[in-house]
């Protein structure tokens, strides 16, 4: 049984059709990237998929819990219970980080233990700092976000995605406000997740990235899903012209 | 001179109540309409609206005459003077920091609310512990003016005949044939804003750990 399944998805803005038919899958432990053009709805799937948005169509199954279905023609959401239940079990990681301004940077991670999952103060404090100290980021606990670097945020934010447990991370272009050098290091983090067996949907327009570390993937193009397979078939050896055409240019 | 000083303490000492009874009602209160004036209710948000253009629109001296005689000239009922005082500051000045408020909680972005959700915070406790501490620390300049306004203010009190400071200021130089009560209100109310700026100060100083 995937760890997540998405069945016929679509989204529309107003008249604007972002998702049209969008279906597949994830297994436990996989990576799977989603490449593609700039508003091909690539952000749009993981947003649906983690409550963000909402969907018009289609379903989406997460760990055997259904967050939406339709039944002949009729699209029905999960109650508030069950929403929560499945928000539990995924994390997401901004491209812009998110963190929150007025929380040290161990108040960031501690906090949503807390609040959220009921933990002690001790307990959300010791995941704290051996999740800071994963990202190496052990003395900047005290620190606040506005005294970081980019790629220092966005570990922080990847923290605090993590230490809620959740069965599976997803990440929205987590390198695109970053400049090179602050990318890699960020690449190298999900690089050593990935080796853990997280699972992960990573939206990326780092093609050598996701060649590498994707057990899957996906090319997107104006609201469908214009290749799937493993990443040899999709990044190395295209089928489509449009694939073909928007890999070129990363060629060089 | 004793003399004269104590009727003014007394009339500082209303004044001191005209202030903080309308920052108790109107700073909450001007979160109640700053909702409503973010409601996507066009109904709602229209109304809150045309209230707010008309206590802005319109000056307080004349606001609080309609408040303390029209419901005599309406109803034939009349009520206590200071009680009409607070209820036409507290309209006026809720409708002020409504604006600062919807200003204040617009400048966030939306991933901070967009994270909270992620992360599974409920919505109170979203707004009261992510987007609330943000909005306060962005609308403190703002506030401060607003604050320091309202200490000036409340010499308008005396136009439905509250005995607040400058009143006593007033029949005190009359009755002396001296402008000095005058000049020595002027001290009072400088020293009382000398005290909320501080006030603010301090506040946006303990708030300025982060950007």
């Amino acid at each position: 049984m995937s760890i997540l399944s998405v069945e016929h998805l679509q989204k529309n803005f107003e008249s604007l059709e972002v998702l049209k038919d969008i279906s597949f899958t994830v297994e436990k432990g996989e990576v799977l990237s989603i490449i593609g053009p700039s508003g091909s709805g690539k952000s749009t799937i993981l947003r649906c998929v983690t409550q963000l948005e909402k969907p018009d169509f289609g379903k989406i199954a997460i760990c055997d819990q259904v967050l939406c279905s339709t039944n002949n023609g009729s699209f029905t959401y999960a109650n508030k219970q069950t929403a929560r239940e499945i928000g539990l079990k995924t994390g997401l990681v901004f491209q812009n980080f998110n963190l929150f301004p007025h929380y040290s940077v161990l108040k960031n991670i501690m906090q949503p233990q807390i609040a959220v999952l009921k933990l002690s103060k001790e307990e959300a404090q010791k995941n704290a700092f051996a999740l800071l100290e994963q990202m190496g980021l052990g003395e900047k606990a005290n620190a606040y976000p506005c005294q970081l670097s980019g790629g220092q945020q966005q570990r922080v934010s990847i923290a605090r995605a993590l230490a809620l447990k959740p069965q599976m991370l997803f990440f929205d272009e987590p390198t695109s406000a970053l400049d090179p050098e602050l990318t890699g290091e960020i690449l190298s983090v999900i690089k050593s997740l990935a080796s853990t067996k997280m699972t992960m949907v990573v939206v990326t327009h780092e093609m050598a990235f996701a060649k590498e570390i994707s057990d899957k993937v996906i090319f997107m193009d104006d609201g469908v899903i214009v290749e799937q397979g493993s990443s040899e078939d999709v990044i190395v050896n295209p089928k489509t012209e449009r694939a073909k055409k928007f890999l070129a240019r990363y060629a060089n | 001179m004793t003399q004269m000083l104590l009727l003014m303490a007394e009339g500082t000492l209303t004044s001191i109540k005209i202030f903080a009874l309308t920052l108790l009602f109107s700073l909450p209160f001007g979160f109640i309409v700053a909702k409503g004036r973010m409601s996507k209710l066009t109904v709602v948000n229209k109304l809150v609206n045309l209230y707010i253009q008309i206590m802005r629109g319109t000056p307080l001296i004349l606001q609080l005459i309609f408040v303390y005689f029209a419901p005599y000239y309406l109803f034939k009922v009349s009520y206590d003077r200071f009680t009409a005082v607070i209820l036409a500051f507290v309209l006026n000045y809720s409708a002020y920091f409504a604006e600062i408020y919807r200003g204040g909680i617009q400048s966030i972005a939306q991933g901070q609310y967009e994270a909270s959700k992620v992360l599974g915070f409920s919505k109170p406790y979203t707004f009261f512990h992510i987007i609330l501490p943000q909005v306060i620390k962005q609308i403190l300049p703002s506030l401060s003016n607003e604050v320091i306004t309202l200490v000036k203010d409340t010499a308008l009190a005396q136009t439905i005949g509250v005995g607040e400071l400058f009143r006593v200021a007033q029949t005190t130089a009359s009755r002396q044939f001296s402008t000095l009560p005058i000049f020595v209100a002027g001290i009072f109310y400088f020293v009382m804003n000398y005290i909320v700026s501080k006030a603010f100060d301090f506040g946006e100083k303990k708030l300025s750990y982060y950007k």
